[in-house]
């Protein structure tokens, strides 16, 4: 059922599929709704997969009792049709999908991501409107922009350039730090 | 050195934060990638092509509101650069200038929307879809990805579908109230605020020209009256089902009501600190602040100017509101069900 994102009313299917606004019959705030297929497909009932039949035949490694389907793409194990979980066009189990999650293996199931070329750019500037801070932050700013040099940004794409900027302007101060205390010593 | 597949397109529309965060959309492979970007971390999301049943597109009002608030600014500081001199008039017609570019912006970039993706677990909301023009760009980019995963939808298979599974029909006021949990507020409060802010207004215009304690004494009156009757609207209006125009005019009546009260405690500063004598009168400084003429200053009359255009201007857009609600409802109310 599609509702007015408004008073939550049911639109009318004139609404559906039209190239411009249309009133909603309860409300009348101009709506469009765009609808496909998918609206009208069933939703598959879960599996809870076959018993073995025989003692011979393969058994799931995460439940034994139950007959295994197909064999995990990235370990190997055999899975019934409960285990087996399609992703990305390959059938993987359970623990592959949480071990290729944590460690960043699976794009398509990472949600979170943190930019550590714009923390050392940010690093690298902000305190030097401050002056002072920038003796400790510039080398941090440094330290961070070498250390995450290959890590992962942002998931679309980006290029290396915030770093390069960040190595470049903490640099920058550390040599205009290392003149400054130069000075002071041989003054 | 190989280059870099790119997997994703950036799509039309992007939303920015007051401060930090934006949120962009981006057309992958086989999904539509949801990015909130909240400056040194990401957040995604993201929607199959083959689980998407629809995307809703709604119009609002915030773009005429937002154009209707800064004409308003634009207007008062102009005024304040008209009656200025010197420096301040320089000044006043930068902040003027700076107000007129952003409503320019806000005019060219057309009206506003909100754009919500349904799966069959998920009702999301897209919120760099806030404009109508990037919301049907998108969508004409996205329609051809979608039906290609899972085919296109015939108008018949669609009708068949609706009169199958839709057995609210035509859904009346009470009907409206029972189904979607949401209860019916009659607007009598609006009502009673929209009128309290026209005679704010009418009584601000009398003081500015007759200027008398009587006058200041109402005008403080009626004020803390709309700021109690402004409360008692908003909590009412709360998960009901008042139009969201109004419903935005009268939140709009509190950020006004606000400078009100600020604008009148820096004038009581200013009498206070030019007759220290009546720091401890109360009625004293009320007959100081009343003997004020904003004729006398520029800043003072710019800010008599403002009250009078804005509770004008959000009185006379509430009634109309209410006027409208109220007429509707009656009406659906007559129809037969």
């Amino acid at each position: 059922m599609i509702r007015c994102t408004a008073c939550l009313g049911p639109l009318s299917l004139e609404i559906f599929n039209t190239p411009g606004l249309t009133s909603c019959p309860s409300c009348s705030v101009l709506i469009r709704a765009d609808v496909f297929p998918a609206l009208m497909r069933e939703q598959p009932a879960g599996t809870s997969g076959e018993a073995l039949a025989v003692d011979d035949e393969a058994g799931c490694f995460f439940h034994p009792d139950k007959k295994a389907v197909i064999s995990c793409a990235a370990c190997g194990r055999f899975l019934c049709s409960l285990c087996d979980v399609e992703f990305d066009g390959r059938h993987l189990c359970v623990s592959c999908i949480e071990t290729g999650k944590k460690k960043h293996k699976i794009k398509n199931l990472e949600n979170h991501r943190i930019l550590y070329d714009t923390i050392a750019l940010a690093l690298a500037i902000i305190p030097m409107l401050f002056i002072w801070p920038s003796i400790l932050t510039a080398p941090a700013a440094l330290f961070m922009a070498i250390y995450y040099w290959n890590a992962p940004t942002s998931i679309i794409p980006r290029t290396r350039i915030r770093l390069i900027a960040a190595i470049i302007l903490a640099g920058l101060q550390i040599a205009g730090w290392s003149v400054f205390f130069y000075y002071l010593a041989t003054r | 050195m190989t280059k870099k597949e790119k997997i994703y397109t950036r799509l039309p529309g992007k939303k920015k934060g007051l401060i930090i965060g934006i949120n962009t959309l981006w057309r992958g492979p086989d999904h539509l990638l949801a990015i909130d970007s909240k400056r040194f971390s990401e957040e995604y999301k993201r929607f199959y092509y083959n689980d998407i049943q629809a995307i809703i597109t709604r119009q609002t009002s915030h773009g005429k509101i937002y154009n209707l608030i800064l004409g308003a600014f634009c207007v008062c500081f102009f005024l304040f650069a008209s009656v200025s001199e010197g420096g301040g008039a320089l000044f006043f017609t930068i902040i003027t200038g700076v107000f007129f570019l952003a409503l320019f912006v806000n005019w060219i970039s057309g009206p506003t929307c909100v754009c919500h993706l349904q799966t069959a677990v998920q009702f999301e909301r897209l919120p760099s879809l806030n404009r109508l023009k990037s919301a049907h760009k998108t969508v004409k980019i996205l329609r051809p990805l979608i039906e290609k995963a899972q085919g296109s939808l015939t108008p018949e298979a669609l009708e068949a579908y609706f009169y199958k599974n839709t057995t609210e029909g035509f859904v009346t006021p009470q009907g409206r109230e029972a189904s979607f949990g949401r209860k019916h507020e009659h607007g009598n409060f609006h009502k009673a605020l929209s009128i309290l802010l026209l005679v704010y207004g009418s009584i601000t215009a009398i003081n500015m020209f007759a200027n008398h304690l009587a006058t200041g004494l109402i005008m403080s009156v009626i004020g803390m009256a709309t700021v109690a009757v402004m409360i008692i609207a908003l909590v009412r209006q709360h998960e009901s089902d008042i139009y969201n125009a109004l419903r935005l005019t009268t939140w709009a009546i509190l950020p006004f009501m606000v400078i009100e009260m600020i604008s009148g405690y820096v004038i009581a500063v200013i009498v206070v600190l030019k007759n220290p004598a009546v720091a401890n009168n109360q009625l004293e400084m009320v007959k100081a602040i009343s003997e004020m003429s904003p004729f006398d200053s520029s800043w003072h009359f710019g800010i008599y100017l403002f009250s009078i255009c804005v509770s004008f201007l959000l009185g006379i857009a509430g009634l109309i509101l209410v006027r409208r609600f109220q007429q509707e409802y009656d009406q659906l109310n007559a129809a037969p069900a």
